[in-house]
């Protein structure tokens, strides 16, 4: 089991600084008007933020914590999403390169630890 | 802040314009950016960055360079960023700015400095305020190398009912479409050179008299294809790829198929089908579907893409309206081999019943959202919901269809959008009107044509 904990913390930090790089391209996209790449890597990052929040809540629930709010990380879905159905993708371009890629570049930084005296 | 007088000698109309009182239906917003310089707002709608406009518009500008063009045509003048990177890009250029609002470039000379550009002898600025296409401009932009660059955001927020909104979005959908998807064009094109038993132009005006049936995959497709046994032999058959998988269910086998896309998902649609009639394809089309058909394969050379239209005139063979979808090529093409009714079958231009294609077609997605679709008139009278890219390919078929003259139009998609100069037919009164018709063997023609070419 803890084998697993630690192989799903690791598959994490690696998928952070990827949706890290991964905004800059979204950005990018939309900044030269290449709206259907840009949906493309939208897609994947909306899944791959999802499995984010997953695994920080499945850890809470095996008593690791890290200093990642997933309300935020649910925050910018919507908010994307949101961007995305008005097709404001000046807005959306701004959210990824200015709010999320900010966001995910600290994130980086982050550990998950264990609260041992709660496991008991 | 700016000098509008620099305007005086250099356009003397929109300086006596500017200075006259204005009355426009707009909301315009200027205020600071995040990292100071003013960013802009219209109709609730950023422009540029809130963040950072200058860098925003300096990275849009770099990616339209175009080294072979001669003359860019930006639409927006907004706060003049992206005249003046152009600028910085291409200084030896003319650049034609098309600018809808006369409010805006008021508003933009109250807090810019714009009398670089507005005094810069490369740069000429049409405020199009009246209600109509500039046709002599526009026909001198054509007879050049145009780049055109139209900015998406300022797209958007050009209200819907603007007379210059479907204009731009037509060129800028077409745009987009060559842009993201030219590598894989490119190298289809090459690939697909080696495999041309004919070119489509060898069938042009063969068919006086005869009439087509153009078989799109649209959701009507699925009340009609039974009619469809019924007809072969008395109407030429062309079914675009998406469709032939419905009417390989039916047991309809069509005269010919048509594919126009790039990419490698065109393969799959003809994989497994055992279809050995002739293949009508575009120049550009998936190279591995034209490869791995065995029957007779047909090369189809589009207009409006350099490369093939360059090899096209030096082989001079004609040149076809793509219309930006493959049944809108497909409409061009059997317009040209001289059909004198075209009968359209599951070309709906609608998802008519939640979904965007017939049931069994390779296409076939569920309309999960309202969102950003547009109600459109239907055939039977109701409204249905449509998109922007099917609404432009619906202007297309009207604009076609205007131009043909002496040829009879009808649509069967019953829940469709309806496309003027269309009138809509229940396909059982075509298969009655048909008895009448003398059979013919499509094939042994196109055969005996291209035998005899």
């Amino acid at each position: 089991m803890t084998d697993l904990i630690y192989e799903t913390q690791d598959s994490f930090y690696e998928y952070i600084t990827r949706v890290a790089n991964g905004t800059e391209i979204i950005a990018d996209y939309l900044r030269e008007d290449k709206v259907g790449e840009a949906m493309q890597l939208i897609v994947q990052f909306s899944e791959g933020v999802t499995w984010l929040i997953q695994v920080i809540l499945l850890m809470r629930e095996n008593y690791y914590y890290i200093n990642i709010d997933p309300s935020q990380l649910n925050q910018f879905l919507i908010e994307v999403n949101d961007g995305l159905e008005r097709q404001d993708y000046v807005i959306v371009a701004d959210m990824f390169e200015y709010e999320i890629k900010p966001f995910f570049q600290e994130a980086i930084n982050f550990k998950f630890f264990e609260m041992k005296e709660e496991k008991n | 802040m700016s000098d509008l007088n620099c305007l005086f000698t250099k356009n003397k109309q929109l300086y006596k314009e500017l200075c006259n009182p204005i009355k426009e239906c707009i909301s315009i917003d200027i205020h600071p950016s995040k990292k100071g310089p003013l960013t802009m707002k219209i109709n609730g709608r950023y422009l540029y960055s809130y963040y950072d406009p200058i860098k925003d518009s300096k990275r849009f500008v770099d990616s339209q360079i175009n080294e072979d063009t001669d003359v860019y045509c930006l639409f927006g003048f907004g706060l003049g960023y992206h005249v003046k990177h152009l600028l910085c890009n291409e200084p030896n250029k003319r650049i034609i700015v098309i600018e809808p609002y006369l409010s805006v470039i008021k508003k933009a000379a109250e807090n810019v400095d714009l009398s670089p550009i507005l005094s810069h002898q490369n740069v000429d600025i049409l405020c199009l305020t009246e209600e109509k296409l500039p046709t002599k401009i526009l026909n001198m932009l054509s007879n050049q190398r145009t780049q055109w660059i139209i900015p998406n955001a300022w797209l958007k927020a050009l209200p819907q009912e603007h007379y210059l909104k479907t204009f731009l979005e037509d060129i800028k959908i077409r745009d987009m479409s060559i842009n993201r998807f030219w590598p894989i064009m490119e190298r289809n094109f090459k690939e697909n050179l080696n495999h041309i038993d004919a070119n489509i132009g060898q069938l042009f005006g063969k068919f006086n008299g005869q009439k087509a049936i153009l078989v799109s995959a649209g959701p009507s497709l699925d009340d009609t294809v039974h009619f469809l046994k019924k007809l072969k032999g008395k109407y030429f058959i062309l079914s675009v790829g998406s469709a032939l998988k419905v009417l390989k269910k039916s047991g309809v086998i069509p005269d010919a198929v048509i594919i126009t896309d790039p990419q490698e998902f065109v393969h799959q649609q003809l994989k497994d089908i055992e279809f050995s009639g002739p293949l009508i394809y575009l120049a550009t089309a998936c190279n591995s579907a034209v490869a791995n058909h065995k029957g007779l394969k047909i090369i189809v050379f589009q207009k409006d893409c350099p490369l093939v239209e360059r090899y096209a005139i030096k082989k001079k063979v004609p040149l076809v309206d793509t219309g930006g979808s493959v049944a809108t090529t497909a409409l061009d093409i059997i317009i040209n081999m001289g059909f004198s009714e075209i009968v359209l079958v599951g070309q709906d231009l609608a998802y008519s019943k939640e979904h965007s294609h017939a049931l069994q077609s390779t296409s076939r997605v569920e309309v999960v959202s309202n969102e950003s679709l547009v109600p459109v008139l239907a055939n039977d009278g109701t409204m249905v919901k449509s998109t922007t890219i099917l609404s432009l390919y619906r202007r297309w078929f009207e604009r076609k269809i205007s131009q043909s003259k002496g040829i009879v139009f009808l649509n069967t998609a019953k829940k469709g959008a309806a496309i003027e100069g269309i009138p809509f037919i229940h396909i059982s009164e075509i298969v009655s009107k048909s008895e009448k018709l003398r059979e013919c063997n499509f094939n042994g023609k196109i055969n005996s044509i291209l035998t005899n070419n």
